[in-house]
């Protein structure tokens, strides 16, 4: 189950700052973007944008034909998108399993109070979810950590356990934020695979935020740049990468011209 | 896994009943003078009276990881509205009364008491809970302050005098069964994925959020259910002492209640139930050293007489300095982490 996540023309502005500056993006069904751009260029705020942890000032988010505007970040979790931070944030003291669980609420079919009172209908309940919730652990090879805390994973596996605990919800749209970061060049080279698996396994749209061009250019079908909240570049890997833009983005403009503007 | 839930069914309503069967045998003997001092019944129900407070306030502070400072004026909610109830409504004096007459009217005024202060939570929980950390603090502290005046200035519930000659309805049976009931409540939260993502706001937040927990209607729940059994603890409370006063759920009765929490350790329910028994039981077990200390004629520059009370709150540093997180430390103390705990110790002796 994929849906097509599309930006249209949006802006964010924080005082004087302009984090998000008309940027417009589509994300199609089924389709992996990536999204990359120098430090500082709103990667992150597109992502906060889009799950509701910051309004835009101007423009449309639409999932699908549903409009994400004035949702709550809750909201957009359960209208089907899922997102990883870029500094993990794992329930630290909870267990790898519990951390999962937590998203698996959102499938509950029983109320508190019947959970309160532990009816068999929510025992039954408990039990499917819990079920769920080994399986993706097992799917994203952390069956062994099931009781482990979360903070007592290693780096790698504390991404995945992110990872596992984001598809929990059934996201149609999962966005990940950095996955490869601090990761050695073994670790990408498995999370590439993992990538990989879980859109075919879930059949999910994915944009994907990464400074390691190997993992962009790698996996991705189109990447979108960004510059100082601007979309200056779209298209394949191919395009991307000699666009003279990006280039100037990314290294600053060739001494030549520089030279001629002073 | 049919055939295990079917077994676990049965279970499921036999540990409830086997409770209420075990207080309802215990209860004339315990109530009996003759056979249990009525010095000892009191620290037994003040007891459980403290356990369903500090269990129910350890869901906010413990499990919502909200600093709620206000659990005293729910309890007051509880107290006044139970106790207003049965003066006026109930005519009957209670020896002319059957024992089912009895136990309708007080389970009308637990219910009553428990709505009464779960509205309350409700409506200071809604706005307030959208602040984080210090803010609730100073929210709710204030809430139990207004609760207090108010009852000070309302003549018809006796205003700063108290409220005198309620009916001794609290009985051994329903302090033991409103703890069993907030203790069974606690727990079963915490198994259910409900109870993780109550776990997932006091964590994160912002992640919580992401993964759809609806952080705010979380916070309000956990808050609604904590107030309304404190405020059944209120009822017990007044219809056991059967005179209550607005002094009686001054703020210092709060933090007497986050300390029973943070003493039996934050987050853990079984930790909570110590804390509680533990705070109430310590100012009465010092009391022989009271005895101890005048007897010693100490030289001292000036007068001291309640040496107990010194001594419990350097117990309570003390306590602070070893464990930190409070006797459990936010786990839990059952069956199952006993018998891991003995293989762990065998498998140590072993090695």
């Amino acid at each position: 189950m994929s849906a097509t996540l599309s930006l249209r023309e949006c802006t964010k502005r924080f005082g004087g700052v302009v984090a998000a500056k008309n940027a417009s993006l589509r994300v199609g069904a089924g389709e992996l973007v990536g999204l990359i751009g120098p430090n500082g260029a709103g990667k992150t705020t597109i992502f906060n944008l889009i799950t509701g942890v910051y309004q835009p000032d101007e423009g449309q988010i639409l999932l699908d034909e549903q409009s994400l505007l004035g949702l709550k970040p809750h909201e957009i979790a359960g209208a089907g998108v899922g997102r990883t931070f870029q500094n993990i944030r794992l329930f630290k003291d909870l267990s790898a399993l519990d951390n999962v669980l937590v998203a698996c609420h959102l499938h509950s079919e029983t109320g508190l109070p019947s959970s309160l009172l532990r009816t068999s209908r929510s025992l039954n309940d408990e039990h499917k979810l819990k079920m769920k919730a080994v399986h993706l652990l097992h799917l994203l090879g952390l069956g062994k950590f099931e009781r482990e805390t979360a903070s007592s994973l290693p780096y790698g596996e504390q991404r995945r356990l992110e990872i596992a605990r984001a598809l929990a919800t059934d996201p149609q749209v999962l966005l990940l934020d950095e996955p490869a970061a601090g990761m050695n060049p073994h670790e990408t080279g498995q999370l590439m695979d993992l990538i990989r698996q879980v859109r075919r396994d879930f059949q999910l749209s994915i944009l994907l935020i990464e400074h390691d061009m190997k993992v962009v250019m790698g996996i991705c079908e189109r990447i979108y740049v960004l510059d100082y909240g601007e979309v200056i570049s779209q298209g394949t890997p191919e395009v991307v990468r000699n666009d003279p833009k990006v280039i100037e983005a990314y290294l600053g403009e060739p001494l030549t011209q520089a030279g001629e503007g002073a | 896994m049919p055939r295990n839930t079917r077994k676990s069914s049965a279970w499921r309503w036999l540990w409830p009943l086997a409770v209420l069967a075990l207080l309802w045998v215990a209860n004339p003997v315990i109530s009996d003078r003759d056979r249990f001092s009525p010095y000892l019944l009191q620290i037994v129900m003040l007891s459980g009276i403290n356990i369903v407070l500090s269990v129910s306030l350890n869901v906010v502070n413990g499990f919502a990881g909200q600093f709620s400072l206000g659990h005293a004026g729910f309890m007051a909610v509880g107290a006044y509205t139970s106790a207003y109830f049965t003066m006026s409504v109930m005519h009957t004096p209670l020896r002319l009364m059957s024992a089912g007459e009895q136990a309708a009217w007080m389970v009308g005024a637990l219910i009553l008491s428990g709505l009464a202060a779960g509205f309350c939570g409700w409506l200071v929980g809604m706005p307030s809970l959208r602040l984080r950390g210090d803010y609730l603090a100073i929210v709710t502290l204030g809430f139990g302050e207004i609760i207090r005046i108010l009852i000070r200035n309302i003549d018809q519930i006796g205003g700063p005098r108290g409220l005198s000659g309620i009916s001794p309805l609290t009985s051994f049976f329903w302090v033991g069964a409103v703890a069993a009931l907030t203790i069974a409540l606690s727990r079963n939260l915490l198994d259910s994925t409900h109870g993780k993502a109550l776990l997932a706001v006091r964590e994160d937040e912002v992640a919580a959020e992401s993964l759809g927990v609806d952080t705010t209607g979380y916070k309000v729940t956990a808050f609604v259910l904590s107030s309304a059994l404190a405020g059944m603890a209120g009822c017990l409370f007044a219809h056991y002492l059967v005179y209550i006063h607005p002094d009686s759920f001054w703020f210092v009765r709060s933090i007497e209640i986050i300390v029973m929490v943070i003493v039996g350790g934050l987050g853990s329910t079984t930790g909570a139930v110590l804390g509680a028994v533990i705070i109430t039981l310590l100012p009465e077990v010092l009391r022989n050293a009271d005895v101890l200390l005048a007897d010693a004629h100490i030289p001292l520059p000036f007068l001291l007489k309640d040496y107990r009370m010194v001594i419990y709150s350097l117990l309570l540093i003390l306590l602070m300095l070893v464990r930190p997180k409070g006797i459990m430390g936010g786990a839990e103390l059952s069956w199952k982490s006993l018998r891991r705990l003995f293989r762990r110790q065998s498998e140590g002796a072993r090695a």
